[in-house]
């Protein structure tokens, strides 16, 4: 566990959680809506758990967006009001033919 | 020596008022931080009648940043950081699931979600106020 209070120490890492557990849970899936639920709290749960153990000096937030992958436009957006210096963010995206998944990691220090 | 440390640059530093917690009007209300993301989301997609590149880009910036602006403004929240992610995207019946999932104290944090839907464009807006001690 890291000791690290500022998230830009730690955002490699953070980035590398994200990624190992995009991939692994949706590497060759289909998009199913039903399935798709489960797959999102598999992979938040993943991070999250990860996260922790990562630094206990943040608080986190995961957000997680799956979509097909039908060649639509989509923006992703975000405004932060907090401590540049301190907090930090990381994006994972992943895709494959038949889904695309955008993963973020949000993480505010104590 | 005091002469040469006075025309030192000046350092701002916060120091902690040991508040565990947010007092009771300090609180994240999400009602009315909703109230607020769905006004903004319907106030610059209201009118979108073409997905494009170069206009859904920038109103993805401005309801971020009007979202942020407004909610610090009209809610009295003095020692939360917030964060404000808005996803726009294209109708074009495809599925599409947003989540999220926080690591934080439930007793001072909270968050509040939005969404907007035309023929054309929908747009989703999640607002997450932490308290900083």
């Amino acid at each position: 566990m890291s000791d690290a209070c500022l998230f830009a120490d730690i955002a490699q890492k953070a980035h590398g959680i994200l990624t190992q557990h995009v991939k692994s849970n949706l590497q060759s899936k289909v998009y199913q809506s039903e399935k798709v639920k489960s797959w999102t709290e598999e992979i938040m749960a993943a991070c999250t758990r990860d996260l922790s153990k990562l630094s206990p000096n943040f608080k986190y937030i995961v957000s997680c967006l799956i979509l097909e992958n039908k060649g639509v436009g989509l923006h992703n957006g975000c405004a932060c009001h907090w401590d540049n210096v301190s907090d930090g963010i990381q994006l994972v995206s992943f895709s494959n033919k038949h889904l695309q998944c955008l993963c973020t990691v949000f993480g505010v220090a104590l | 020596m005091a002469e040469a440390e006075s025309r030192q640059k000046e350092v701002q530093l916060f120091e902690p008022t040991y508040q565990l917690g947010p007092e009771e009007k300090e609180r994240f209300r999400p009602s009315e931080v909703k109230k607020i993301a769905e006004e903004v989301l319907k106030k610059y997609l209201e009118g979108v009648t073409e997905y494009t590149n170069s206009t859904v880009s920038a109103s993805c910036e401005d309801v971020c940043e009007t979202i942020k602006k407004r909610v610090k403004e009209e809610c009295y929240l003095p020692r939360h950081k917030l964060v404000c992610q808005v996803v726009l995207g294209e109708m074009k019946d495809q599925g599409v699931r947003v989540t999220s999932r926080c690591l934080w104290d439930p007793d001072s944090d909270n968050y509040a979600s939005a969404y907007y839907k035309n023929n054309h464009v929908w747009g989703c807006a999640m607002v997450f106020g932490l308290y900083a001690e």
